[in-house]
């Protein structure tokens, strides 16, 4: 399957495609804590690296199968977000932010000290398991999965809470559970992630899971809208190509993500696609057509 | 040994205090974590570092001009980024304030790059005194010093004038505070130059102390900072005062006593801690919000 | 039988005492009315009740079981609905899903269920959908039913509030200052609703400032001020009462 695609399309585009799968499933991951359920999580990069490094510390000591590594990632990273999820989001206020920089901060700190992490040097010659089939297929199930869950009763519990967390709870959610949940699921694709990425670049450093990249995960999700899918698409699209097309600025990309963040809340909070529905596109084609065929029946 | 690191952590602890006034302060009265607090703090340490080297002042010259740069620049944030939010949602503001935090440190790297630069020798005269076993340099001294009367006059301020009376009513009722006639925008600016003041001056005091100052040297100390500001009750003064000193001395004595490389997730494992058992943080009321 | 009993319950914020020795009683299917002036603790009870707040003394006995420290989410499961003074729907949610996230503890798809699309949890959002769209139809909103919450005119949202609250299928619904910002023929139908709702053999507990509201549909009253009952009684009762004229000083009856 692999060879079939590499024939057809370019060895370059198909490393932004595969990076784009990658960032997809972070962000999907990031924008259900924070888009869905309105909890800011700043951490997002501390939970791919666990996976990341779980990962590839599985392969390499361990000799372990992708598959299984991949899920062990994944369910590591769930378990740690689980266990620093639950004292802070038990609370009414926006500790999480702070509490997600700080881990995030912690885990480089524990991996840059890690013997078996490789320390500074990070890890290298890890399996190069992922590829572009991999990555797609786990991402179309993924977004298949998230688009069922967002319209069901658990989705809209979520959602609730993200409106108005007082009134969610007064209506019979259990917020607490639910904030934990969503984190849960979000930090497991974070770290399904972190492995595909430590798979595909074959090397991992502390550096790679930094604050930055944290920051670049959460611009993907507010800027295409905030708790749409199809949005958090868009903007992960968007914000994959944009650093390619404008390596020349590199320097200040993050001054950029900075502004972003700032504009986009004030003028734009829903993001590019954030308010529009889809039965408003649909109402808006029903016009749409409705005025072409009041006009053709005022000629004929 | 442990008198010693006692006395090295209220001065590594007063320094947290400051900043974390200004976190308390503002959460206090609008509920937002302002997460360019931390870069605010460290625009203070290079603004310090400017006027030291351009003008050849001396240290609490440097602290006074640091002040007045910063309680500008906090308002302009204020102004800028977080007023015109203040209708929206929760989410929205927190987002707002990352944004700020990341355009002011990369600001900063563009502006004097991401190296570590120092304050000249000259700056402050460093002599050491002995009490028994403890070491104590006058620097430290200065720190304790100059960090208390800062301390005290906000106290002072918020006790015995007018302006400290709006900013309690502020902190208390926003609402009720503008029925009563207070101008509300203008509070929450004072607020934000008051708290910005304090973390420019904990910043310079600390370029000086650690001999480091860097783009990045913000995000650090205002975790801590906030840390701090849980552990005595955010949103309490007093909490930020308890809270920063309690934090210096744990962290200096975790360093004697534990592993260094791991002294940053003594702040966090506090953190976490509080959340876990009292999370209203020392000095902090249970308070139950008006609905 | 007393539904909703309120025995010596205090609360106390930080100095303040909002409520004082406050002893109430609601019977099963009655509409009650809870008036007083500002800050007389009304609202205060209402979060008392629905779990807000964890009284500093005294105790809430809901169907004979003692309520207190129960979390919201928990009293909306023993089937206490309430609305907000200043109303707290999820505004960019539409009016229906607003109403079904009130289904929430009536329903049980979790996420597992959700994401297999099991035949019954199937079943379950079909029912879901039917239940709220007769709520919203009940309340005069069927037409409204995917128009964003946030969208909604000020006494439509009122009255999607009330569909939200009925949806959890309460014994008892606490209704505070529903008539707020309606005119005069919306009044009317929101009396007819309230009816409707004593019809469904749901009890109401409402707090409500306009008077011709509160003499029209309660059967009894109770007058609160400084956190205190100072009268309860039948409307004629209430409206002749000394202390009672007396806290309201200059409005009309």
């Amino acid at each position: 399957m692999e060879a079939l695609i590499q024939q057809y399309i370019d060895i370059y585009y198909l490393q932004i495609l595969v990076l784009i799968g990658i960032n997809l499933i972070l962000a999907l991951g990031l924008n259900l804590i924070t888009g869905v359920t309105g909890q800011l999580s700043m951490g997002h990069a501390g939970f791919m690296s666990i996976g990341a490094y779980t990962s590839a510390i599985l392969a390499l000591n361990f000799g372990m199968p992708f598959g299984v590594c991949l899920l062990a990632a994944g369910i590591t990273a769930a378990v740690t977000g689980i266990i620093i999820g639950i004292p802070t989001l038990r609370l009414e206020g926006d500790y999480l932010a702070m509490v997600t920089i700080g881990f995030a901060e912690i885990v480089r700190v524990v991996f840059l000290n890690l013997e078996i992490a490789g320390r500074g040097l990070g890890l290298s010659g890890i399996p190069a398991s992922t590829n572009f089939t991999v990555v797609w297929l786990l991402v179309i199930i993924i977004v298949l999965l998230n688009t069922g869950l967002l319209k069901s009763r658990p989705g809209r519990a979520l959602y609730s809470i993200r409106e108005d967390e007082l009134a969610a709870e007064a209506s019979g959610v259990n917020t607490t559970r639910y904030k934990v949940a969503a984190f849960a699921i979000g930090t497991f694709l974070a770290g399904i992630g972190g492995s595909l990425y430590a798979h595909y670049l074959t090397y991992i450093n502390p550096q790679d899971f930094g604050f930055m990249k944290s920051v670049e995960i959460l611009n993907m999700v507010v800027l295409g809208g905030m708790g749409s899918i199809p949005g958090t698409i868009l903007g992960t699209v968007v914000l994959t190509i944009a650093p390619e097309v404008l390596r020349f600025v590199q320097d200040y990309r993050l001054l950029f993500y900075g502004a972003l963040l700032v504009i986009l809340m004030i003028f734009r909070p829903n993001g590019l696609l954030g308010d529009v529905r889809w039965i408003d596109i649909k109402r808006s084609w029903a016009r749409f057509r409705g005025r072409r065929e009041a006009r053709s029946s005022v000629d004929g | 040994m442990f008198w010693q690191q006692l006395v090295n952590g209220l001065t590594l602890g007063s320094t947290y205090a400051l900043i974390a006034l200004g976190y308390t302060m503002v959460y206090g009265i609008v509920q937002l974590i302002n997460f360019a607090h931390g870069e605010i703090y460290m625009f203070g340490a290079f603004a310090g570092l400017f006027l030291v080297l351009t003008f050849k002042i001396n240290i609490f010259l440097a602290i006074l001009g640091a002040m007045i740069f910063c309680m500008l620049l906090g308002m302009t944030v204020e102004r800028v980024a977080y007023r015109p939010l203040r209708g929206s949602s929760r989410l929205s503001a927190l987002i707002s304030a990352i944004g700020v935090s990341i355009f002011l440190s990369t600001l900063m790297v563009l502006v004097r790059g991401p190296n570590v630069t120092s304050y000249p020798a000259e700056v402050m005269e460093i002599a050491t005194y002995n009490l028994g076993a403890i070491e104590v340099s006058s620097l430290q001294v200065m720190i304790l010093v100059t960090a208390g009367l800062l301390m005290l006059g906000l106290e002072v301020l918020v006790h015995r004038t007018k302006i400290g009376k709006a900013m309690r009513a502020c902190s208390q009722d926003l609402d009720a505070a503008r029925l009563m006639g207070i101008h509300v925008d203008r509070v929450i600016s004072f607020t934000f130059a008051l708290g910005s003041a304090l973390a420019a001056a904990g910043g310079v005091m600390v370029g000086v102390y650690y001999n480091a100052v860097q783009p990045y040297m913000g995000v650090m100390a205002g975790l801590k900072a906030f840390a701090a500001a849980v552990l005595g009750g955010i949103g309490s003064i007093p909490g930020a005062m308890l809270g920063g000193l309690a934090l210096g001395i744990m962290e200096n004595l975790g360093i004697a006593y534990l592993s260094s490389s791991y002294k940053d997730a003594i702040a966090f494992g506090i953190l976490i801690l509080v959340l876990l058992v009292r999370p209203q943080g020392l000095l902090g009321r249970a308070t139950t919000k008006k609905v | 039988m007393a539904i909703l009993e309120v025995r010596n319950v205090s609360q106390e914020f930080g100095g303040l005492l909002a409520l004082d020795r406050l002893s109430v009683a609601v019977e099963r299917g009655e509409i009650f009315g809870l008036i007083g002036p500002n800050g007389a603790g009304k609202t205060t009870l209402f979060n008392l009740i629905s779990g807000i707040y964890r009284p500093t003394s005294g105790e809430v006995y809901f169907q004979d079981r003692c309520i207190n420290g129960f979390k919201p989410h928990r009293v909306a499961k023993v089937g206490i609905g309430r609305t907000f003074q200043n109303v707290r729907l999820f505004k960019k949610l539409s009016a229906l899903d607003n109403v079904r996230v009130g289904m929430h503890s009536v329903s049980k798809a979790g996420f597992v269920s959700a994401l297999l699309h099991t035949p019954w949890a199937l079943r379950e959002e079909r029912s879901t959908r039917e239940k709220s769209e007769f709520l919203l139809e009940m309340v005069g909103l069927a037409d409204k039913s995917l128009e964003l919450a946030g969208s909604l005119a000020y006494g439509e949202q009122r009255c999607l509030e009330i569909a939200r609250a009925l949806a959890l299928n309460p014994s008892l619904i606490l209704l505070d200052e529903p008539a707020a910002g309606m005119n005069a023929t919306e009044k009317e139908e929101l009396l007819g609703l309230i009816r409707k709702i004593q019809e469904m053999g749901v009890t109401v507990l409402l707090v409500e400032h306009d008077m011709n509201v509160v003499m029209n549909i309660c059967q009894r009253i109770a007058v609160l001020d400084y956190g205190r009952k100072i009268a309860e009684g039948s409307p004629n009762e209430i409206k002749n009462d000394e202390k009672v004229i007396q806290s309201y000083l200059g409005v009309e009856m």
